[in-house]
């Protein structure tokens, strides 16, 4: 059985580039679905539940943060994995709070495909 | 704060990774450019212990070129996935300049990219320290740009 994806992010470039790079990871995918910003991620998340998230936490309206504290405030969503992208990949602080914040991982742009496969593998 | 090899690094790595294609750098520009024409440029805010920008501006066909390498597409003008594209390089290049910054002990936050094309001059931290890059790929050249104005706190 495929696995369902939702990235959010508000750069269509980056939605578009993170879906080539999962579709070479070897995986089977039901779905990959974009989401603009947290809102529009949070609402997907009440029609469906997908098996893994990806967020951009730099967005416009609701940003990655405040996406990732309504996710891990919900009871049902909470165990969901999140991968967190960032184009602060080497500042503690952004990665520490995200931690503490339940993400299964951070992704820092730019990354290579090898990187997000090890993050996507281990996320699941 | 941030010297020519930080900014030639951070490019390089990025062209390398993301848009899978080779990219040269020239030496820094001596005179600041303020007038573009036929051009797209996307700039990223710096504020914290800086005030500053990060720019990126390309030439309309190299804005196309970078962006149809970026998302393995074709673009015969400038599109909103065009202009997408040469903000996410900026945003790329932004978070690059802050980590760099932030292991300097420096704070630093860093805006949502937004773009301008066209005909324009553009003239914002006219008391900051500058670096301007010309960058080659197989389309021409563009410019990569840093501002830094330190706020009296660093």
């Amino acid at each position: 059985m495929g696995k369902s994806i939702l990235i959010v992010d508000d750069s269509k470039t980056m939605r578009k580039i993170i879906t080539k790079t999962l579709r070479q990871t070897g995986y089977e995918f039901d779905s990959i679905t974009e989401a603009e910003d947290g809102q529009q991620g949070l609402d997907h998340l009440q029609k469906e539940k997908p098996d893994l998230i990806l967020c951009d936490i730099n967005m416009p309206n609701v940003d990655g943060i405040e996406f990732l504290k309504q996710l891990s405030s919900d009871g049902t969503l909470k165990t969901t994995p999140v991968i967190m992208i960032t184009t602060e990949g080497g500042s503690d602080d952004v990665v520490q709070q995200v931690n503490d914040l339940g993400a299964a991982g951070t992704l820092g742009k730019p990354f290579t495909a090898d990187k997000l496969q090890e993050l996507f593998q281990r996320a699941l | 704060m941030i010297s020519e090899q930080q900014l030639v690094e951070a490019t390089q790595e990025i062209f390398d990774t993301m848009i899978m294609a080779s990219v040269s750098a020239h030496p820094p520009l001596q005179e600041k450019i303020t007038n573009f024409d036929q051009t797209v440029s996307s700039v990223v805010g710096l504020a914290g212990d800086f005030q500053g920008l990060v720019g990126v501006h390309a030439g309309e066909d190299v804005a196309c070129a970078i962006a149809g390498e970026f998302l393995e597409s074709e673009f015969d003008e400038v599109n909103e996935e065009v202009k997408d594209a040469l903000c996410e390089l900026a945003n790329m290049l932004a978070g690059s300049i802050k980590t760099n910054l932030t292991q300097q002990q420096y704070n630093v936050q860093i805006s949502i990219p937004s773009v301008i094309h066209g005909d324009y001059t553009m003239i914002i931290y006219s008391q900051a320290e500058w670096l301007m890059i010309p960058f080659e790929v197989d389309s021409g050249r563009f410019l990569v740009e840093v501002q830094l104005k330190g706020n009296g706190t660093e």
